[in-house]
């Protein structure tokens, strides 16, 4: 019993020291590394670290030079066994002729239960947006909210029993 | 003595304490040794420019043209053989130019053509009534005139936005004119853009990029700016284009543009084409 006992203590010790000894903001810089590689670069105002999570405002982005995107707050809170990112108020440079300008808010989420899955949930200017993004076999399946605003976006849709969907692979 | 705690707590605050030291060591040294200390920044190069700015060093008002007072009226004939040349508006004043039949009319307001009498203008167009009808005749700017021609019921409706550009190139020798419409027409349209050109991207040795011509659509505005196929584009309005973000930035301020001057290279050779947006 005290052998369990000692075994829980040091799990429980080492779990939280794993996640608040994380050094998010350096973790944070290594993504931004990693993602300049790919020509996209992130210029943000503020990076602030606190015991679970990270957050960062005002994230211009940049893909090849070009500033193609604004998001006001990134946020990433993670237990480790689950995680959440939320992304708000993502605004896309118009000039691109992109369909959805404005993005409300999205929402990623991983579970330990379901540890190669994460789901997907965007709230855009055309429609809402629920997903999966398999990432086992690599696939990404979006079910889109039927709205007329989807009418523009349609031909890149398939549609099944659940209703209209996007789906690809990388 | 009565102790405090018991032996076995200290213990296990001791454990946990060094747990905690040893987790913090390790992601220490896992962010001295792999991780960044510092952001990567964008920094922003500076877009393209106009290269002079148009002063203006006559009085606020030009003065009106010339106006015939007396009322032109010609009667008979059909609307779609009037074809709209000029509008001149202000707060007093509406004189238009107007061709049929191979000769030009200056009208005023009230002023008649064929029957069909001036009655307002905007910018873009003007309206005539003929027996309580009235027609919207736009400024001529392409060559099918039928379809500068629209009866309207109200005439303060305004026209829906065209997909179609609208506006045209005018060669003025060495120095062509470009509509302004047009340039806002492809600079809110970069679909339309891609419809008409093909821009390809270039790598030179020294990493820096270039933008090709790769193909101009028969008939397309940009057919008539004077761009070939194969014709590498050098800088615009002194901006070197060798980036996705020069590039992009020129195109993201051409509408605020008056002049526009254009260096490419076409068969080894650079050479420079001015335009003027009106």
């Amino acid at each position: 019993m005290q052998m369990v006992k000692n075994i829980v203590i040091i799990i429980v010790v080492v779990w939280f020291g794993l996640v608040a000894f994380m050094p998010k903001k350096a973790l944070y810089y290594r993504l931004e590394e990693e993602l300049a590689k790919q020509d996209i670069k992130l210029n943000e105002k503020l990076i602030d670290e606190s015991l679970f999570s990270l957050r960062i405002e005002d994230v211009n982005v940049y893909v090849k030079g070009i500033n193609i995107a604004s998001i006001r707050e990134i946020n990433l809170f993670t237990l480790l066994f689950y995680s959440h990112l939320s992304i708000d108020e993502v605004n896309l440079d118009s000039s691109l002729g992109m369909l959805a300008k404005d993005i409300g808010r999205s929402d990623i989420f991983h579970s330990i239960s379901s540890p190669t899955n994460l789901v997907v949930d965007v709230n855009s200017s055309i429609a809402k947006v629920d997903g999966l993004v398999d990432l086992a076999q690599r696939k990404v399946r979006l079910d889109i909210e039927n709205s007329p605003n989807i009418k523009m976006i349609r031909p890149m849709l398939k549609k099944d029993e659940k209703g209209w969907y996007y789906e690809t692979n990388f | 003595m009565k102790q405090i705690f018991k032996p076995q707590m200290i213990k296990y605050m001791w454990m946990v304490l060094l747990t905690a030291l040893i987790i913090k060591a390790i992601w220490f040294v896992i962010a001295l040794v792999f991780l960044p200390t510092s952001s990567i920044e964008h920094i922003e190069e500076q877009g393209g420019k106009p290269l002079y700015y148009r002063v203006k060093l006559s009085p606020n008002k030009a003065p009106p043209p010339p106006v015939t007072k007396k009322p032109t009226v010609v009667t008979g004939g059909d609307i779609k053989d009037i074809k709209l040349l000029a509008i001149y508006n202000a707060s007093d004043m509406t004189i238009v130019t107007v061709e049929f039949g191979g000769k030009t009319r200056v009208l005023s307001k009230g002023d008649k053509v064929k029957g069909f009498a001036l009655q307002s203008a905007t910018k873009d167009w003007a309206i005539f009534s003929k027996q309580r009808k009235t027609y919207k005749i736009t400024l001529a700017k392409s060559k099918n005139s039928d379809k500068m021609i629209t009866p309207v019921t109200k005439v303060a409706t305004p026209k829906t936005k065209s997909t179609k550009p609208e506006g045209e190139i005018v060669d003025g020798g060495k120095l062509k004119i470009i509509d302004k419409s047009l340039i806002e027409h492809f600079a809110s349209n970069l679909n339309e853009v891609n419809k008409n050109i093909g821009i390809r991207t270039i790598k030179g040795a020294d990493g820096k990029i270039g933008f090709g011509i790769s193909f101009i659509r028969r008939g397309s505005p940009f057919a008539k700016l004077g761009v070939r196929r194969g014709d590498i584009i050098k800088s615009v309005n002194g901006q070197k284009i060798d980036s996705y973000n020069a590039a992009f930035g020129v195109y993201k301020n051409i509408a605020n543009i008056t002049n526009l001057s254009m260096v490419i290279e076409r068969n080894k050779e650079e050479m420079e084409l001015e335009y003027e947006v009106n």
